[in-house]
């Protein structure tokens, strides 16, 4: 059963029994591999499966912390929102309705940083207190270019202290539009704004980092 | 945003899609930042540009080069590297025993779900159905100058003036509807104190059943599910 390529192509991260053929054909998806594994996933979670959570979470962490540390520009409140937000999936395993479970992921993960956004707002911390700390760079290779390394990791320096200084409804619309891949439409329903107001956050957040990194434009001209 | 000039001076006769002519003046200060900004698309989709701002582009350097800062940003943003995860996410049975819904909650659970499509219309509908009956019983005495409470004797005392009629259709005095007899037995089935007429019981009781209904959804929805 594991030598299914659909399988091999899904890259189960932990997988302690094979999955069933029963357990594959009932699963009423399209043919991404990956949905079909999640969804798998999700359903033996409901049925009360800790380990397949747990596998579901080891799937997605990283790509969720990546999403909700750009949005909270503080590395430990950014932990706090993913654990809380994979506690809140548990929790409400029943309320998924199907589909993609990377967007109800992404989804719960986005509601729970807008909320830590709104917190700081009243309580504004230091942001990105670690931009120093090593673990921002990229891994190098043995092959790298060192002049490339250092140029990306400035690039990616400026531009994350550029983020920490628009406002946060303009940094969750930009990172959801220009990171996630969301169109207009999603975002508004995700945000619960009108699709002009998407709009206008992430053209005026998009003028307002060019405004803020106006002096280190030649980093990412060329 | 400091008001820069172009390369060279121009001024454009433009008809909009609304009809008015705009005038596009030579310095960038006066141009429609928003609007470059809106023709960068995601990544390297380019967005066809609408024809001002084609004519933004092609006409004022200080345009075209913020345009390519804003494309060259979009670009960038997305390899933009983060912080690595500090921890592993995954929950402990401990986690899992504590964040199992129980009791309430369960219920709760149940009709918090997107999926539960009956909490929600049933609420609407006893809602609507308790300010339409508490409407019913109290305009009409409002607007005869009566309030809901002074309903009941208002039916009392008209009910009594029927009664009296009906026992006595050629007028006669008390005493003669005594005589009778009907007028006691309808006068003691009058209640002395009615209370709150039904409608106004039932209107409140569906009010409150559809509040209920409402605030458990909200109970049941809080927190980052939406």
């Amino acid at each position: 059963m594991l030598d299914s390529p659909r399988l091999k192509s899904a890259s189960i991260a932990v997988r302690r029994d094979p999955l069933t053929v029963e357990e594959l054909r009932s699963t009423t998806v399209s043919g991404d591999p990956i949905q079909r594994r999640d969804l798998i996933l999700v359903e033996r979670a409901r049925a009360g499966d800790l380990d397949a959570f747990n596998d579901l979470v080891r799937l997605h962490q990283d790509q969720l912390f990546a999403l909700v540390v750009r949005m909270v520009p503080d590395r430990d409140q950014a932990s706090d929102v993913v654990q809380e937000a994979f506690f809140s999936a548990f929790r409400h395993l029943a309320a998924f309705r199907g589909g993609s479970v990377k967007s109800w992921l992404n989804r719960i993960c986005v509601n729970a940083a807008m909320d830590t956004q709104r917190l700081r707002k009243r309580r504004p911390v230091q942001p990105y207190p670690e931009l120093d700390d090593e673990s921002w760079q990229p891994p190098a290779g043995p092959d790298a270019d060192p002049e490339r390394i250092a140029v990306t990791a400035e690039r990616s320096r400026a531009i994350n202290e550029a983020m920490t200084r628009i406002t946060g409804d303009q940094r969750t619309a930009i990172v959801l539009f220009d990171v996630e891949g969301y169109d207009y439409a999603e975002i508004a329903e995700m945000t619960g704004v009108s699709l002009g107001t998407v709009k206008s956050r992430i053209h005026r957040g998009r003028l307002a980092l060019r405004a803020i990194l106006e002096d280190r434009m030649d980093l990412f001209r060329g | 945003m400091v008001a820069s000039r172009c390369g060279r001076s121009w001024k454009i006769g433009w008809t909009s899609s609304v009809g008015d002519v705009v005038t596009l003046t030579a310095a960038h200060g006066g141009h429609d930042r928003l609007l470059i900004a809106a023709t960068v698309g995601r990544g390297a989709q380019a967005v066809a540009p609408p024809s001002l701002a084609q004519a933004l582009l092609a006409a004022c350097t200080e345009c075209a080069r913020l345009h390519a800062d804003l494309f060259a940003l979009a670009l960038a943003l997305p390899i933009a590297t983060t912080p690595a995860r500090p921890r592993d996410f995954t929950l402990t049975a401990a986690d899992a025993e504590r964040l199992r819904p129980r009791g309430l909650r369960r219920w709760l659970a149940l009709i918090g779900t997107s999926r539960d499509t009956i909490t929600r219309p049933l609420a609407i509908g006893f809602t609507t159905l308790g300010l339409a009956g508490l409407l019913v019983a109290t305009v009409p005495g409002a607007l005869t100058g009566f309030g809901v409470t002074a309903i009941p004797s208002t039916v009392e005392s008209s009910l009594q003036r029927e009664v009296q009629s009906a026992a006595s259709p050629a007028g006669t005095s008390d005493a003669g509807l005594g005589d009778a007899g009907l007028g006691d037995t309808a006068a003691e089935s009058l209640p002395l104190d009615p209370g709150p007429p039904p409608v106004v019981v039932l209107s409140v009781a569906f009010l409150a059943v559809g509040g209920g209904l409402f605030a458990g959804r909200r109970v049941a929805r809080r927190g980052p599910m939406r």
